[in-house]
């Protein structure tokens, strides 16, 4: 027989006043707050990488074997590296009035080092650091030299004057060769564009001056012919009509006087530059220290550490990938918050699995 | 009291039970009047349920329904393990009395072997659709199969009782504890199940079911796989719907409870929790 009824306290209100008002919260702790929608998403993370730890780890593993495969089995290498230092002004400069070297926001260092990293992407200055590599080189050797020079050397700025010109490679002797190469070549570059365009200045105010002094003569000779024609050669007193056009004759005569001195001024400055352009380079850019060749190859855990660190972020983030698109592509319910946040539903039970720990 | 097992499964030695089908740690078992353990609770699958209860009760202005379903959006899910732990609980933790009724109806024997016969022509692997208690049959007790085959043929069903008339006290399968009783849902072939779920015949033996106990609860089908449990949910005051953790999508939940939009929730039980994420880790994040 059925257990009979008993009188417990009965809820006020029929069975539809309870459906009715069924669907309230029975509890606030499961709300979807901002707060709450954190924690749903860092635990439904967290269950997909503890369903199947080892596959989302097996990035992070893998990337690890390879960056300390590449970091330890690289090869040896030496480095050789050659200092210049740039200076903004010289005493040439200074004395010549030629010390504009665009200087304005950047150091010379970081200029010099930014000009010698974009003439190694310049096949004629590759072809002159080759051809002091190798004088007979063929045109296939330089290419070939033209693709080490690129790869292994580079330049950089250490301070406002000190530039720092390395070369790495698998032999010390051409880690030597290619720094003291590249620098050598450099300075000539520098050296050879500073005389060149000297050079072609002492031209133009050569022509400049031949200008100035041929309009001089010309002037002066009309001056005369009108003297002349006049007979006013020994004249003392001179009418006033002519005496304004000797006066206007003589101005002419003047003007191109100042013109050819101006010329002439400049004519001398460009030749003092230009005698002057060799030696304003070798002051303004001083190899401090020359390259050296290197006694031993650089320590290679340093890199390896670094190639080591690199893989291992990259493994990281692939393991981190893989967990965010599992949890992702994962729609069922793992957590009592995916109820809550979705249907704005009660949990009232977590039943746990018998056969769990 | 040392109950016998059900029928065709592996006898094991069962904890001491207390009269009410108690045991000292906490956990729950359901006795029929033969002596069989028809369900057993685990300590912590009690806990969980206790927890169900104190929650409804104190939270809720109107406390635990009179007429409560369980249902689920798929098969497999844990309803009728979930609907037995609760009664069982009820019944042991509070002085209310309470019953199962079996709403998951069966197919006739002679239906089902025709069907078996077709579809082992066609592939001898398809797949049958049978209920689940959503638990391990690795656990203490045998598990129960909706009361398909363990708590067999000496007691009439809701179907008997339906269709043909038997009265109540034949159909109320009595336990060792005086408040838990049990009502099996029977067989009806397929075609019937509508007319017979919305029809006057099952609200009238709800009605006396109510009268009898103070609680009653619908252990339904699930919903995406028959149309019944739309129906059936109507009869209750709320449902609550039973999720199996990683296995319901969220897609499915929301599709279970559009199709029970016209009944009231309560709520959800997440069934057969577990998390994989370390005790402390856990602790760390706040769970």
């Amino acid at each position: 027989m059925a257990a009979s009824k008993r009188n417990l306290p009965v809820p006020a209100g029929s069975t539809g006043a309870i459906r009715a008002s069924r669907r309230t919260r029975l509890n606030a702790d499961t709300s979807a707050e901002p707060e709450g929608l954190t924690r749903r998403v860092v635990l439904n993370f967290l269950e997909a990488f503890f369903r199947r730890p080892w596959l989302h780890l097996l990035p992070l593993i893998l990337m690890l074997a390879l960056g300390a495969a590449s970091g330890f089995s690289t090869k040896q290498e030496f480095t050789s590296t050659g200092t210049i230092t740039a200076e903004s002004s010289t005493v040439i400069g200074d004395l010549t009035q030629s010390n504009n070297q665009g200087f304005n926001f950047d150091t010379p260092a970081t200029v010099v080092a930014r000009n010698i990293n974009e003439l190694l992407r310049t096949t004629n200055f590759l072809n002159v650091v080759a051809g002091k590599l190798q004088a007979d080189a063929t045109d296939s050797q330089k290419a070939l030299l033209r693709e080490v020079i690129a790869k292994d050397v580079g330049a950089g700025a250490d301070g406002d004057q000190l530039v720092r010109i390395s070369s790495t490679s698998e032999r010390a002797d051409l880690s030597f060769r290619l720094a003291d190469a590249v620098i050598r070549s450099y300075v000539e570059t520098v050296k050879a564009n500073n005389i060149a365009q000297s050079d072609q200045a002492v031209q133009f105010f050569q022509a400049q001056v031949a200008e100035a002094d041929t309009a001089r003569k010309a002037a002066q000779a009309q001056l005369d012919k009108f003297l002349v024609d006049n007979g006013l050669t020994e004249a003392v007193q001179i009418p006033a009509q002519q005496q304004q056009q000797i006066n206007n004759l003589q101005a002419d005569v003047d003007r191109a006087e100042s013109q050819y001195d101006a010329k002439l001024d400049s004519l001398d400055q460009a030749k003092l530059a230009s005698n002057s352009a060799a030696t304003e380079v070798d002051q303004r850019l001083r190899v401090t220290d020359p390259p050296e060749q290197p006694e031993a190859p650089q320590p290679r855990l340093k890199s390896a550490v670094l190639k080591l660190a690199v893989f291992g972020v990259l493994g990281l983030l692939l393991s981190l990938a893989s967990v965010i698109v599992a949890a992702t592509l994962d729609r069922t319910i793992r957590v009592p918050g995916d109820i809550t946040a979705k249907f704005d539903l009660d949990v009232l039970a977590v039943v746990p699995d018998a056969r769990a720990r | 009291m040392a109950p016998r097992m059900g029928l065709g499964r592996k006898k094991r030695k069962a904890p001491p039970l207390d009269e009410f089908g108690g045991t000292a740690d906490g956990g729950l078992a359901i006795i029929d009047e033969t002596g069989h353990l028809v369900h057993m609770t685990p300590p912590r699958i009690a806990g969980a349920l206790r927890y169900f209860l104190a929650r409804v009760q104190l939270h809720d202005a109107q406390g635990m329904p009179e007429r409560l379903a369980l249902t689920s959006a798929l098969i497999g899910e844990g309803v009728t393990y979930i609907t037995r732990s609760l009664a069982a609980a009820i019944a042991y933790d509070t002085d209310a009395s309470v019953v199962i009724v079996d709403c998951t109806f069966r197919r006739p024997v002679a239906e089902e072997r025709k069907d078996k016969r077709g579809r082992s022509a066609k592939s001898p692997s398809a797949p049958r659709i049978e209920s689940s208690d959503g638990q391990p049959d690795g656990q203490l007790p045998p598990p129960d199969t909706n009361g398909a085959t363990a708590e067999a043929p000496r007691h009439l069903t809701l179907a008997d009782a339906i269709e043909n008339d038997a009265s109540l006290d034949d159909i109320i399968i009595e336990t060792s504890n005086p408040r838990l009783s049990m009502v099996q849902a029977g067989a009806v072939p397929v075609a019937r199940r509508p007319a017979l779920a919305q029809g006057r015949p099952l609200a009238s033996l709800l009605d006396q079911l109510d009268e009898r106990f103070d609680h009653v609860l619908l252990d339904l089908p699930p919903v995406l796989a028959s149309s019944d449990a739309m129906n059936l949910s109507q009869l209750a005051d709320a449902y609550v719907l039973v999720v199996r953790q990683g296995s319901t999508s969220e897609g499915q939940v929301e599709a279970a409870l559009d199709e029970l939009q016209g009944g009231e929730t309560l709520g959800v039980i997440l069934n057969r929790f577990d998390s994989n994420i370390p005790r402390r880790l856990r602790r760390l994040v706040g769970t």
